[in-house]
């Protein structure tokens, strides 16, 4: 099977890998290897993908996985035709080729189709391309300068494993203990030029609009106790105080009334609800967050939290704002930056009313056989798929939130809550909550925040 | 490459190819096609040809133009093995091509050189059937062929002297990678007394001359036939009859075994 390695070059993605295999790969061959290529395609079907993705064990290259689930592919007229992408640019906001500096576009612009729904005999985006014109379009000819290519993508490396970005759902993301934000959010590379040095200018040769931050001061000292729950230090603001004392209360009553639920295949226990994702949630969907070592070196054991947002509003905030339904869900641009405020308050009070009051957003495989072996004692006698039906079909009931017909006890009937009948933490309601939370308090809060 | 019939060129090659290395001792892939007598002597024929040595059975339906595209992304795929994109076509039987069909291969060259990889193409073939095909591409309509191929010309000989035969029969006095020395095998007591198989190649080359090489007007021995000489010698007689045998006798029988007597061929 010929796979076209005179057309590969460094860093490019896996859409792309397929695309010159494809331009190698002659069909009229009877070659008994096709069913390798058939098998490889197979491989990287929609789940594999997405599974991949979910796992985290993809790094930057994995992107691109991911975006052909949302069905974005773009790239730069000069790389197409010379049978090159890189995953770095489906990033929403790289807005230039780093190689030859060309807008990149979703629109192949020889044919004008997409670049996901490729022409065959395009030379742009299609694969059934002659020799001459591949060798016209300099597809057999390294590129002459990859230099800013290579930072750009050391960069966003860097940027991905200090930003702790967040590579699984954010469905399940409260249960598994990460936050962070995404390579794919627009915000990225504000987030990573503050943190990382020189990459600044990377980025605005690039340009790529960087957005200055707005940071809440509320850092302070992880204490010994709690290092883990703590950090985000919600002590240090009385109203953030005010807030995580009553969560905390509400998790401890729920912990202590469903003791077997939090132990399930966690020794540890209070695996699924934990303050810090908690609070992450809540900030998250005002603004961004990370933490990092403070300035000036000092104490390892000082944090500094920043809650960052941007002085535009911007449309669409990327990836965080899936409703609990799965819906996509996009802000109106003219609500500004007060509104995050609002958000933020809101997603307190709703995590307050619904969030810990009733169940963890994630609900794993192990807890579903627990359920199940709950359900059918003799669950381990049963072969292999019996077994794995069963499961599942206990992990789509409790996801349709009808857990209380399996639970043997009364103790789990008002568990989970419909999550779907529930509105998504950050929302339009916020607005509806505004009067519920006071405008002095609003005030307050704003003035708060400083400028950087 | 030309030479005669049997004298080990195809053998040649390949064991050559193994260890082929680019200046900068990268690897360099050798692939090879040997060249099949057909009625139809097209330069499809030789696409299809070298498809299948390839491993690489094309369709009924498939073209020229498929063929073609599928080989030199293949070569060129070989090629990326080592910096300066290098790969190497060995092919066998070149007497067997028409004038025509070396086009098949300069239209590999020509694509493989618009990818940047340069393909060198050896010829193997039988000299004094391919003088035809050489001669009549010495024609100024075809120097682009001359230029492509036919830069260098090598003629492979057989064994010529005592001391290349001899030179030869010291290989099986000698352990071949794990395995021990193939004389030690036949005659493993002698063997260990210092006996040597190398000790006969004089007696094996004198009645070689005399009997064969003379009458027969043989300039050289082929690789086939001295090694099918070799076997019978140790294998069929030695073990049998023991070293102290009548060396003289014994290469008689090989030779002749070898059926080096039916080769009437000379320069």
């Amino acid at each position: 099977m010929n796979l076209g390695l005179i057309l590969q070059r460094e860093y490019e993605s896996k859409v792309n890998v397929r695309r010159r295999h494809k331009v190698a790969q002659d069909r009229i061959i009877s070659d008994p290897n096709r069913k390798k290529l058939i098998a490889s395609s197979r491989a990287l079907s929609v789940r594999q993908k997405f599974l991949n993705f979910v796992e985290g064990t993809d790094t930057v290259e994995g992107i691109s996985m991911y975006l052909v689930l949302r069905g974005t592919h773009r790239n730069c007229p000069s790389c197409a035709k010379a049978i090159y992408h890189s995953s770095i640019y489906d990033c929403p906001w790289l807005t230039l080729c780093p190689i030859h500096l060309e807008p990149l576009s979703s629109i192949c612009s020889t044919c004008g189709s997409s670049y996901k729904a490729a022409q065959p005999d395009c030379p742009e985006c299609g694969h059934e391309i002659p020799l001459s014109v591949l060798s016209e379009n300099n597809a057999f000819k390294p590129f002459d300068d990859l230099e800013r290519l290579s930072t750009l993508i050391h960069t966003v490396e860097e940027g991905h494993k200090q930003l702790c970005v967040d590579s699984s759902t954010p469905y399940d993301r409260v249960g598994n203990g990460v936050c962070g934000t995404s390579v794919l959010n627009y915000g990225f590379p504000s987030l990573c030029a503050d943190i990382i040095d020189k990459s600044e200018t990377t980025f605005k040769v690039l340009g790529v609009h960087l957005n200055k931050l707005r940071k809440v001061d509320f850092h302070g000292v992880v204490e010994d106790e709690e290092p883990e729950a703590d950090w985000l230090n919600y002590r240090k603001a009385p109203w953030v105080r005010e807030v995580g004392r009553t969560v905390k209360h509400y998790i401890e009553e729920f912990q202590n009334k469903f003791e077997d639920f939090f132990n399930v295949g966690d020794p540890s226990g209070l695996q699924t609800v934990r303050l810090e994702n908690v609070y992450s949630e809540a900030l998250e969907t005002w603004g961004k967050l990370y933490r990092r070592p403070p300035p000036h070196g000092g104490n390892a054991r000082y944090f500094w939290v920043d809650v960052v947002g941007w002085h535009k509003p911007h449309q669409i905030i990327p990836d965080y704002n899936f409703r609990l339904d799965g819906k996509r869900y996009l802000f109106p641009p003219e609500l500004g930056r007060d509104f995050y405020g609002l958000q933020l308050l809101n997603a307190f009070k709703y995590i307050l009313d619904h969030y810990s009051l009733f169940a963890p957003l994630s609900f794993g495989q192990e807890k579903a056989a627990y359920f199940a072996a709950r359900q059918i004692p003799n669950l381990e006698g049963l072969e292999g798929n019996q077994r794995v039906n069963i499961i599942e079909n206990c992990m789509a009931t409790v996801r349709a939130g009808k857990l209380q017909l399996l639970a043997p006890d009364n103790d789990f009937h008002d568990f989970p809550p419909d999550l779907t009948s529930i509105p998504p933490y950050a929302t339009f309601s916020a607005l509806k909550h505004f009067e519920e939370i006071g405008m002095a308090e609003m005030h307050r809060y704003v003035k708060q925040t400083t400028w950087r | 490459m030309l030479g005669l019939p049997r004298q080990g060129k195809s053998g040649g090659c390949k064991g050559l190819s193994k260890g082929l290395q680019t200046r900068a001792g990268e690897e360099v892939l050798v692939h090879h096609v040997t060249i099949a007598g057909r009625d139809q002597r097209t330069v499809a024929s030789i696409f299809k040809n070298t498809c299948l040595a390839l491993d690489m059975p094309p369709k009924r339906s498939a073209t020229a133009d498929d063929m073609a595209s599928t080989l030199v992304y293949y070569l060129a795929d070989s090629a990326c093995v080592n910096e300066s994109r290098e790969v190497v076509l060995v092919v066998d039987e070149f007497q067997r091509l028409a004038r025509q069909q070396l086009g098949a291969f300069s239209e590999l060259y020509d694509k493989l050189n618009l990818m940047g990889v340069n393909l060198r193409v050896f010829f193997v073939g039988n000299h004094a059937e391919s003088m035809e095909l050489i001669e009549s591409i010495n024609n100024p309509s075809y120097q682009h062929l001359r230029e492509r191929f036919f830069i260098h010309r090598h003629v492979f000989n057989g064994i010529r002297t005592a001391e290349e035969f001899k030179a030869c029969v010291d290989q099986y006095d000698k352990p071949l990678g794990e395995y021990e020395p193939i004389s030690k095998y036949v005659a493993p007591e002698a063997y260990a007394d210092g006996w040597r198989a190398s000790s006969a190649a004089e007696t094996i080359w004198t009645v070689f001359q005399e009997q064969y090489a003379a009458p027969l007007k043989l300039t050289s021995l082929g690789m086939q036939y001295f090694v099918t000489t070799m076997l019978a010698f140790l294998v069929d007689y030695l073990a049998k009859h023991g070293v102290d045998t009548d060396y003289e006798k014994v290469a008689i029988y090989s030779l002749e075994a070898s059926g080096i007597g039916s080769c009437r061929i000379s320069e």
